[in-house]
């Protein structure tokens, strides 16, 4: 294993977290709270600056770095070797975990402050970014699964890290199980991969299947068992139920895995595989029409729920649905970028909700919450601007991932443009409400907690900050030329995904965009018109007598409810009568019946013994013992 | 090595416990059972 | 022996002696890669075996120790025979002292009926066996039991079939394969832990290698026609497990079909007959040992906490225990088959090649997948989880905490670096599939 020194580099990257979280194991117990902390990010920031030397060493033309570690799983018909490979599309990934990692590794420092399991928290994420960095670095489909399945189960740990709740346990068992589901499909269209393919690893699949004929009714059987995979840990029709339940934990851990990165997994797979999804036009349409459905689904019940947290969830959902999409429509550049974008504006949202859940001592309903802007200047200032970026609004970053799949989607259809435009005005809808019912109006907390709000200290203002200046320029990185941009990410993944040619003349593009930005302004307008001017405040939960619509959304249209009932009754009953009927009646006669039969047949033998069993027994030893004493002699 | 010796370490010491040894019979088993890992792995 | 084999195979010496002339049998032990790796599962589970028993003090603690270590020869004797007809002999003298562990320090007030039940049935499968054992035996130049003899034999389909079912009920019962488990969840319920460890953490895989080694070779034929009813029973035996798990409330019986539910995979993973799905069941072989080892005594500490088996009884241990609510925690994850533990890359390879075999098989095979993180997750929150209730328990003592931490440190090495195991069975298994199976 001789590497040099960029291969040596890369190795360090996710050892790195590993090493904190065994450090964890090792001297945890040790450490007082801040040391713990500043060493658990330390390892993070160490594994950016790290990461930002490679990406120098990187352009867009430059062939990707193999490291190979060793072999992982060897019989003489598989080799899947644990192997990393480095590309201009893994290097913004790891760039993405490592940076949004330390930021929101230093926020946490400050925000599970005084947390009895505070080190616990901090090897959690330690060991979530190692194995996220393996997900993104694996140069074959088996490590990225384990990766895959890892980030998953670090996702189990945090959500339910306050362990003594149940409620915490539920979420998490809930999540773990449901990402199961999709992972067991996502295993099975490997499986298909590998008996059509013959192979597991990126590089050589992609030969393979250049030179193969194989049929479009596999690919695209491969790509639906891939894509449900994706909609697992994507959180995406039909598979999203566990991702509200999941900001049961702590919120860093809610910006970091549930919006930021893990989430996110389930679109560099298929930007990974492109190459096989772009040969399924079937998959596409499917995955366009899940994608939309998820984003408009999603937004439609965040326009009524109630607590901070949960808003956030359904909005990510929601723009989760957005990149899928992007990507059905063969946009995988653009759904990669508002990945990124996505990344910055929900993370600094995610913090911002954290910052004011701290401030307000633990409450998360917004009806208990109002004109915030007067206690948390800061916390406001850089809520407001996630705000603004996720609606969409120019110059933020937002604005720039979001006009891109908008300007797509009507090169394909007029009829997709106006669906994601109106999955956008939802978003703006449900965005500004929450913006405005917590930072606007009256002051609903008690006047105790009024006395105790206070603005968050600076380890969780700094990252806010950071993020904050993300979300604002973050979309340059891929500015059209239409705004005096360069396309620069596009160009710079293009060795992975070919660049998308866009064809639209440049006065529908400007047509297109006053459209979209009227509108949002509209909406926008009669948000500020609903709950600041007529001072609106979402009802309390009892009082609720909407139409029965409403209602419906209130209730998530009584989804989990549904896979409850259908799913999880039928597997009990089935439990039930397997265990109580048939061990009894089938299995039991089975067995005492060969028994009857075989005592039959040793009645006599039986009858030989004299129960006296330790006679019996050293009988039976000195026989065996005697035997074996004489071959032994013979032997040697 | 001889595969037999795999058989005979348990089969002599529990020979032996019934035969021989009314006193440390935990600690002879342990022994046995350490040994034949050892055995086993090298 | 395993280290000396990797350096040079033949320094590893069997044994081969006439042993009843007039039967034509000889006493012939041999050994190849995968007994090697048999008998270090056999003695690394005899090994925690003992230790589970440190913590007890029974009564007849020398009897108990001598049929412990007498099973253990008789199990290691199963592992290294060449000659069929000593294969047998160690076959069914290894159930002798199980017979009488269960029913002299079994746990259950109803021992009586269960040992019955468990030794009937064991030895009617014994007694089918067997006959196929003669008959194979008497096949070629009369009374010839060696397997390298009966190997050469060319056997007409419609024996085949025969003797292949014969030996299928046989390992069937040992596994167990569904429908032939019934005797298998009250036994490990009933046994003293000690000896449950060795039953489903050895003796069950000795069915699994008793195929691999004997009817794999010796009956190609109804293999290839016949394997994939077994499969499929056992790969059904995975989600009737499973399913069975999820209702259970006795820790122990739950484990049970725990293990149940994974011995269905390893044996489906035999039929495929290719290399990735060997392989795997060699790797699974090991990782269940292990698991099972680690759950079982999972349950013993439980066990010790309380007195009792139930899970009600437990909750919020992880507040005053989280040691050992670490090591379970890891122990779980290596049961449901989390990459980086042991129970992924055999769990992955004989799923792929179960995919490539019969697509209803695999997903049968997969179901366990989901329900086993269904129900183990449910237990871990149960049992560790939520707030600590009256009890004031110590967290595991330093003994404790070494075997825990030597399992846990086993789980993730053998799951991050498998190689050990695939290059100890690569020539065996090769062997098996080049004269028999790929032309």
């Amino acid at each position: 294993m001789n590497l040099n020194s960029a291969q040596l580099i890369a190795m360090m990257v996710p050892t790195l977290p590993l090493i904190g979280f065994a450090g964890y194991l090792l001297y945890g117990q040790y450490l007082k709270e801040k040391s713990a902390g500043l060493l658990a990010s330390l390892w993070i920031i160490l594994s950016f600056f790290l990461t930002l030397i490679l990406f120098f060493q990187l352009n867009e033309s430059s062939p990707a770095i193999n490291v190979h570690l060793f072999d992982w799983i060897n019989t003489d018909d598989l080799n899947i070797p644990f192997e990393f490979r480095i590309d201009q599309l893994s290097i913004i990934m790891m760039l993405l975990i490592t940076g949004v990692g330390s930021l929101i590794h230093i926020y946490s420092t400050g925000y599970m402050h005084g947390d009895e399991g505070f080190s616990r928290f901090f090897a959690y994420l330690n060991l979530f970014i190692f194995f996220m960095l393996i997900l993104v670095m694996a140069n074959n489909f088996v490590l990225m699964f384990a990766g895959w399945e890892g980030v998953g189960l670090c996702s189990y740990l945090l959500i339910g890290f306050w362990y003594k709740d149940h409620e915490n346990n539920k979420a998490a068992n809930k999540a773990f199980i449901i990402n199961r589901i999709g992972d067991l499909f996502l295993l099975f269209g490997l499986f298909l991969l590998y008996k059509q393919f013959g192979t597991f690893i990126f590089s050589d699949l992609e030969q393979n299947i250049a030179g193969s004929m194989s049929s479009p009714e596999i690919l695209t059987f491969i790509t639906l068992l891939l894509f449900i995979g994706a909609t697992g840990k994507s959180a995406q029709i039909p598979l999203y139920t566990w991702l509200p339940d999941a900001m049961a934990g702590p919120t860093p851990v809610s910006a970091l895995i549930h919006a930021a990165t893990m989430v996110t997994a389930g679109i560099y797979l298929i930007v990974r595989s492109n190459f096989l999804f772009a040969l399924a036009p079937l998959t596409n349409e499917i995955i366009t029409f899940v994608g939309l459905t998820t984003s408009i689904f999603a937004g439609v019940i965040a326009t009524k729920q109630n607590d901070i947290k949960k808003i956030l969830a359904y909005s990510t959902i929601s723009q989760l649905g957005l990149m899928f999409f992007a990507l059905g429509l063969g946009a995988y550049g653009a759904a990669f970028f508002h990945l990124l974008t996505h990344a910055f504006f929900k993370a600094l949202l995610f913090l911002g909700a954290g910052s004011v859940i701290h401030g307000l001592h633990g409450e998360q309903d917004i009806r208990n919450m109002g004109n915030l802007k007067k206690y948390m200047h800061y916390t406001h200032l850089l809520f407001l601007i996630g705000v603004l970026a996720i609606i969409a609004l120019p110059p933020f970053s937002g604005f720039y991932s979001k006009d891109n799949i908008l300007s797509l989607a009507y090169i394909q259809s007029p009829i997709w443009w106006i669906a994601a435009l109106f999955a956008g005005l939802l978003t703006v809808f449900y965005m500004l409400r929450l913006y405005f019912v917590v930072f606007w109006g009256k002051e609903r907390m008690s006047q105790d907690t009024i006395n105790k709000i206070h603005e968050s200290p600076w380890s969780m203002l700094l990252p806010l900050l950071i993020l904050g200046i993300l979300s604002v320029f973050g979309g340059w990185i891929n500015a059209p030329e239409l705004l005096l941009g360069n396309k620069w990410l596009e160009h710079f993944i293009s060795p992975i995904v070919s660049i998308h040619p866009s064809h639209l003349p440049h006065s529908t593009e400007w047509i297109l965009m006053a459209v979209s930005m009227g509108s949002i302004l509209l909406v926008a307008f009669m948000t500020y018109q609903k709950y600041v001017s007529k001072a609106h405040v979402p009802l309390i939960e009892s009082n609720a007598k909407d139409g029965s619509f409403v209602n419906l959304i209130r209730n998530k249209f009584y989804v989990d409810e549904l896979y409850e009932s259908v799913i999880g009754k039928s597997f009990l009953k089935l439990s039930q009568f397997f265990n109580s009927i048939f061990e009894n009646q089938v299995v039991r006669r089975i067995t005492d019946g060969t028994g009857q039969l075989s005592l039959y047949v040793s009645e006599n033998i039986r009858k030989t013994q004299n129960g006296f069993i330790s006679y019996y027994l050293f009988a039976m030893a000195l026989g065996v013992l005697g035997i074996l004493t004489i071959f032994i002699f013979f032997a040697l | 090595m001889n595969i037999l010796i795999l058989l005979l370490i348990p089969f002599v010491t529990a020979a032996a416990l019934l035969i021989l040894s009314r006193k440390y019979t935990q600690t002879i088993a342990v022994v046995s059972s350490v040994v034949s890992v050892a055995v086993s792995a090298s | 022996m395993i280290a000396m084999y990797y350096q040079n195979p033949i320094t590893i010496t069997g044994i081969d002696l006439p042993w009843i002339p007039s039967m034509g049998t000889r006493f012939h032990l041999s050994s190849d890669g995968v007994s090697l790796l048999m008998a270090l599962i056999t003695n690394v589970v005899v090994m925690v075996s003992m230790y589970v028993t440190l913590s007890e003090n029974k009564a007849g603690q020398r009897q108990f120790y001598a049929l412990l270590l007498l099973m253990q020869t008789f199990i290691l004797g199963v592992f290294v025979a060449e000659d069929m007809f000593l294969y047998y002999i160690f076959w069914e003298l290894s159930l002798i002292p199980a017979y009488f562990l269960v029913l002299l320090w079994g746990e259950s007030p109803k021992i009586k009926p269960i040992t019955l039940r468990f030794f009937l049935f064991t030895l009617f499968g014994s007694l089918l066996m067997l006959i196929a054992i003669i008959t194979l035996g008497n096949m070629g130049e009369v009374g010839n039991y060696d397997l390298s003899i009966i190997e050469g034999l060319e056997i007409g389909i419609p024996t085949q079939l025969l003797l292949f079912v014969a030996f299928m009920v046989a390992f069937g019962i040992k596994s167990p394969i569904f429908p032939l488990h019934g005797w298998q969840a009250d036994t490990y319920e009933a046994a003293p832990t000690s000896v449950t460890i060795i039953l489903s953490g050895v003796m069950s895989k000795m069915a699994i290698y008793s195929i691999y080694k004997f009817v794999l070779p010796i009956l190609p034929d109804a293999v290839n026609q016949y394997g994939s009813y077994v499969v499929l029973a056992a790969t059904f035996g995975v989600f009737y497990a499973s399913l069975l798990a999820m209702v259970q409330t006795n820790i122990k019986r739950m484990f049970a079909y725990v293990s149940m539910a994974h011995m269905g995979i390893i044996a489906a993973g035999l039929f495929p007959l290719n290399s990735n799905g060997l392989h795997g069941v060699m790797l699974q072989i090991a990782a269940h040992a292990v698991n099972t080892c680690g759950l079982f005594l999972v349950a013993h500490s439980l066990y010790k906490l309380n007195g009792s088996y139930d899970m009600a009884s437990f909750g919020g241990l992880r507040q005053k225990m989280p040691l050992f609510a670490g090591a379970f925690l890891v122990i779980l994850f290596g049961a449901i088959g989390v990459p980086f533990t042991n129970g992924f890359i055999g769990e992955f390879l004989i799923l792929n090649s179960l995919y490539s075999y019969d697509v209803l098989s695999a997903i049968l095979a997969g179901s366990g997948v989901i329900l086993g993180a269904v129900y183990m997750l449910n237990l871990y929150k149960r049992v560790i989880l939520g707030t600590d209730n009256k009890t004031n328990y110590l967290d595991i003592n330093d003994v404790d905490k070494f075997l825990y931490l030597s399992l846990v440190f086993v789980i993730i090495i053998t799951g991050v670096y498998s190689s050990w195991i695939t290059k100890l069975c690569d020539a065996s298994i090769q062997t098996i599939l080049h004269s028999n199976y790929i032309q």
